[in-house]
C-alpha cells in the first residue's frame, strides 16, 4: 500500500489512527504512534475500538451473483453490439451481399459485428443454437425450398455443376455440415469454436435471421424437418441444396423475394423449370461481362483514339459546347460518343473499337439488336476505364470515411458485384473526375433515344426485369441500378425518387450526415485532368 | 486529460486485467467475459452495499458491464484496472442513488428492514440493557453492521467499502472517487469514527464479531499491541 507522504504533525488522534491501521503512514510515524500505543492506555484502547468497528464489518453479507448472470449479462452486452451491428448492416439480405457488405465495412463495423458473433457463439452459451446449428447453417437455402422432392428434381433438371460458381466451396461446405451436423452437441461446439471470425460472422448472421424468420415458430419448425429430410436423403441431394444456396446467394434480396412468391402455388415441376430458366437467362447474362483482357485492349485502343484526334474532335464539337474546355480528353470523349452514334462518322471508330473484342464479346456484340449495340460498346467501355480502378483499401477507407449510413445501407442491399461497381462509380465522382455515369447517361439522351425503347426481352423474374414490368432500374443500358445519371444515391425504400425533370441540384437524396457525392458545377473547371487523362 | 505512453506500457506490464481489458478492446469477446467472471461478484457486493437493494445492484453490475463495453474503444491504461471499473461503478451508483433519492425510495438498510424492522437503538437495547450477557447472534449482528453501513454518508460508505472488501490504498480509493490521498485520509477517519460510534453499544457488551467475543478480541488485541 501507499503511504501519505506528509502527514499532518497536528493529525488528530483519530485520523492517525485509521491511518496506522491502515499501513497508510509513514515509518517515522508508524513508530511514534507505536511508542505511544505503549504508554497510553487511552490511546490503545481508541485503537481497539476502531478496529473491532472495523472487523465487525466483515459479518457483511458478500453477495454472489446467480447461476444465469454472466449469461444474461453476455446477452445484454450481445444484443448492444448487435444494434450496432444492424446499425450498419441493416437490411441485411444474402451471404454473398452480408459477406461483402462486412468486407467493405470492416474499416467502421467489422471490430463491432466480430465482437456480436463472438458472444453470441461463445461456447455453451446457447444449447438451442447448437441444435439448430445444421439448419442455421442452411436456413436460407431452406426457406426457398419447398420438399425434398423439389431438390431431387432439380438435380436432374439443372445439374448442381449450373448452380454453383465455386464447387470448392460447395464441397468444402459439405463437409463442413457432417460436424455442424454431428451427434454430440460437444462437436457442434467444438466446430463454432474453430470457425475463423469471418466464419463466425457470417454464422451469428445466419442464426438471427433463422430465429427472426416469421411466422414463428412454424417456419422454424418447417426448416428444421426439411433439414432432417435432407440430411437423411443422402449426399447429392445435400450438395443439391448447397449449390442452389450458393446460386441463391448470388441474388438480391429482393430478388430472392420476388423467387419465392414466384414459386409459391406452382407444382414442383413448375418450380424447378423456373428456376432452371432464371438460371439459363443468368448465364447469358455472363457474357455480357467484359473480361479483364478485353478491358485492358479496349482502354488502349481508345486512349489512342482520343490521342490521335482529340484536336480534330474538338473542332466538331456543338456551337456553344464549351463545357470540356478545361478537359480535353473528357471533351473528345463526348464528342467520340456522339460521333460513334452518327450514321455517317462511326464505322471506322466503330471497327477499330471492336476488333479489340474478344470473339466471344464480339458474338454477343452482334446477337443484340443493332439499337443496342452502341450502348453495349459503351457500357464496356465505361467498364474498362473503371477497370483501371482504385484498390480494394483506399475503397474500404472511402466506405467507412466519406459515406454516410444511408449510401452504406443502400449500397449494402445489392449483390456483391453490383456494390463494388456502384462503390467504385461513386468513389470517381467523389473525386471529381471519374464522371462516367454522366458521359454514358449524355450518350443515351442526346442520342437514340434508348432509354425510351422499348425491351426486346422480359422474363418475369430475373435482371432484365419480367414480364412487362418496365424495370429502368435493371434496363442493361440505363443507368446503373440505383443511380441516377449523376451517380447520386437515390432515397431509399420509400423515400422520393428523383424525377426525370428535376434539376441536378434538385436530385437529392434525403438528408444524411456524411458528405454525397456531386458532380462539380459546370462552370468549374473539372479537378484532376491528370488524373483523368491518366485513366483514359 | 491524456496519458503517456510510458504510464500506460507500466500498467499494462503490471495489471493482467489491463492486459485483459486491451485484449476486449481488440474486440476479443472471450477477453470480456473472463474479466466479467473475475469482477462480477465484487461488484455486486459494492454495488449491493452502495444503493441497499440487492436486485437493483445486480441491474447496476450489468450496467457496469456494458459500460465497460461502450468504453471499450477508448480505453487507454492509464490506472490500474479495478480502479477504472471501480470508478464506472461509482458513477453508477451514484446516478442510482440521485435516481432513487428523486423517487423517494432510499432504503440504506435493505436487509434490516427487509426482515422485521429494527432500529439500531433497538438492536442496542436489546444487546445490552435487558440482556447484558446476550451475545449477539450473527443475523442480529450483520443488521447492526448494515444499519451502521446506512448511516454514513454517500462518500464515505464508498470509502469504506473500496478500503475495507477491496483492499484500495487510499491512492487508489482517491482515484476512483476524484480525491486527493489526504481528503480520503480524513474522509475514512471520519467515516470509521462513525462506524465505532454506532457500532459500540455491541463492541462494549460482548458482541460476537467472527465468532470470537468482542472483549476478547479486544484482549487479544492489547496483547499484540504491547508486544
Amino acid at each position: 500500500m501507499s503511504s501519505i507522504a506528509n502527514p499532518q504533525p497536528e493529525m488528530p488522534a483519530a485520523e492517525e489512527l485509521v491511518a496506522y491501521l491502515d499501513g497508510e503512514l509513514p515509518p517515522d510515524d508508524c513508530r511514534r504512534v507505536e511508542q505511544r500505543l505503549a504508554a497510553d492506555s487511552d490511546y490503545r484502547q481508541q485503537l481497539r475500538d476502531l478496529d473491532q468497528a472495523w472487523e465487525a464489518l466483515d459479518v457483511l453479507p458478500t453477495p454472489k451473483t446467480g447461476d444465469d448472470f454472466a449469461r444474461t449479462t453476455m446477452e445484454l452486452v450481445t444484443v448492444a453490439a448487435q444494434a450496432d451491428v444492424t446499425a450498419v448492416t441493416a437490411n441485411a439480405a444474402n451471404a454473398r451481399r452480408r459477406r461483402m457488405g462486412w468486407y467493405a465495412a470492416a474499416a467502421i463495423a467489422g471490430a463491432l459485428i466480430g465482437f456480436a458473433a463472438v458472444l453470441v457463439l461463445l461456447p455453451n452459451r446457447n444449447q438451442a443454437l447448437l441444435r439448430d446449428l445444421p439448419v442455421i447453417r442452411q436456413a436460407d437455402a431452406l426457406r426457398l425450398v419447398e420438399n425434398v422432392e423439389f431438390l431431387q428434381r432439380l438435380a436432374v433438371e439443372v445439374p448442381p455443376e449450373r448452380l454453383m460458381n465455386d464447387e470448392a466451396a460447395v464441397d468444402n461446405e459439405l463437409a463442413q455440415l457432417e460436424k455442424a451436423g454431428a451427434e454430440s452437441l460437444e462437436t457442434r461446439r467444438q466446430w463454432v469454436e474453430e470457425l475463423s471470425p469471418d466464419d463466425k460472422v457470417i454464422l451469428a448472421a445466419q442464426a438471427k435471421r433463422f430465429y427472426d424468420l416469421k411466422p414463428s415458430p412454424d417456419e422454424q419448425d418447417r426448416l428444421r424437418a426439411l433439414e432432417r429430410d435432407v440430411s437423411s436423403a443422402g449426399p447429392d441431394v445435400q450438395r443439391t441444396l448447397l449449390a442452389y444456396g450458393q446460386w441463391l446467394a448470388g441474388l438480391t434480396a429482393g430478388k430472392q423475394d420476388e423467387l419465392r412468391q414466384e414459386l409459391q402455388d406452382r407444382s414442383v415441376a413448375e418450380q424447378v423449370r423456373f428456376v432452371q430458366e432464371l438460371v439459363e437467362q443468368e448465364r447469358r447474362q455472363m457474357t455480357r461481362r467484359l473480361t479483364p483482357e478485353d478491358a485492358e485492349r479496349l482502354r488502349n485502343v481508345l486512349r489512342l483514339i482520343v490521342s490521335e484526334r482529340q484536336a480534330e474532335l474538338l473542332r466538331n464539337r456543338r456551337r456553344g459546347d464549351d463545357r470540356w474546355r478545361r478537359d480535353e480528353p473528357r471533351g473528345a470523349l463526348m464528342i467520340l460518343a456522339r460521333e460513334l452514334k452518327s450514321r455517317d462518322g462511326n464505322n471506322q471508330i466503330w471497327k477499330r473499337l471492336v476488333s479489340q473484342l474478344s470473339p466471344e464479346a464480339s458474338a454477343h456484340l452482334e446477337s443484340l439488336p443493332a439499337w443496342r449495340r452502341p450502348g453495349q460498346l459503351w457500357k464496356w467501355i465505361g467498364e474498362s476505364l473503371q477497370a483501371k480502378k482504385v484498390n480494394a483499401e483506399e475503397l474500404e477507407r472511402f466506405f467507412a470515411e466519406k459515406l454516410d449510413n444511408e449510401q452504406r445501407e443502400w449500397l449494402l442491399s445489392l449483390q456483391a458485384d453490383e456494390m463494388q461497381a456502384q462503390l467504385e462509380r461513386l468513389y470517381y465522382v467523389e473525386l471529381g473526375y471519374g464522371d462516367a455515369a454522366k458521359w454514358w447517361s449524355e450518350l443515351r439522351e442526346r442520342g437514340d433515344g434508348m432509354r425510351d425503347r422499348p425491351r426486346q426481352d422480359g422474363r418475369r423474374f430475373g435482371p432484365d426485369g419480367p414480364d412487362g414490368r418496365h424495370r429502368p432500374d435493371r434496363s442493361p443500358d440505363g443507368p446503373p441500378p440505383g443511380f441516377n445519371d449523376r451517380g447520386r444515391i437515390p432515397p431509399g425504400p420509400g423515400g422520393p425518387r428523383p424525377q426525370d425533370d428535376q434539376s441536378p441540384a434538385d436530385r437529392r437524396p434525403p438528408g444524411g450526415p456524411g458528405p454525397r457525392p456531386q458532380a462539380p458545377p459546370p462552370d468549374e473547371p473539372p479537378p484532376r485532368d491528370e488524373e483523368l487523362r491518366e485513366t483514359i | 486529460m491524456s496519458i503517456s505512453e510510458s504510464t500506460a506500457e507500466r500498467y499494462t506490464l503490471a495489471d493482467p486485467d489491463v492486459r485483459l481489458m486491451l485484449q476486449v478492446r481488440d474486440n476479443d469477446a472471450h477477453a470480456f467475459e473472463e474479466l466479467m467472471l473475475r469482477y462480477q461478484n465484487r461488484l455486486l457486493s459494492l454495488l449491493a452495499h452502495l444503493v441497499g437493494q440487492r436486485d437493483l445492484a445486480e441491474d447496476l453490475t450489468q450496467e457496469v458491464f456494458l459500460r465497460v463495453y461502450r468504453a471499450r474503444n477508448s480505453y487507454v491504461p492509464g490506472a490500474k484496472f479495478s480502479t477504472w471499473l471501480f470508478t464506472i461503478a461509482g458513477n453508477v451508483a451514484s446516478n442510482a442513488l440521485r435516481t432513487k433519492a428523486r423517487r423517494r425510495e432510499v432504503h440504506l438498510a435493505p436487509h434490516a428492514s427487509e426482515s422485521a424492522p429494527q432500529s439500531l437503538e433497538a438492536i442496542a437495547l436489546a444487546a445490552s440493557g435487558l440482556m447484558p450477557t446476550r451475545q449477539l447472534d450473527k443475523a442480529e449482528m450483520c443488521a447492526a453492521v448494515q444499519q451502521a453501513i446506512g448511516s454514513l454518508n454517500d462518500r464515505q460508505r464508498m470509502a469504506v467499502l473500496l478500503a475495507k472488501f477491496e483492499h484500495f490504498s487510499y491512492a487508489d480509493i482517491a482515484e476512483v472517487m476524484g480525491m486527493s490521498p489526504q481528503a480520503i485520509k480524513s474522509l475514512l477517519s471520519r467515516a470509521r469514527c462513525n462506524l465505532r460510534e454506532a457500532l459500540q453499544p455491541y463492541l462494549d457488551r460482548g458482541a460476537m464479531i467472527n465468532g470470537v467475543p468482542a472483549e476478547s478480541a479486544a484482549e487479544q488485541d492489547s496483547i499484540k499491541s504491547n508486544e
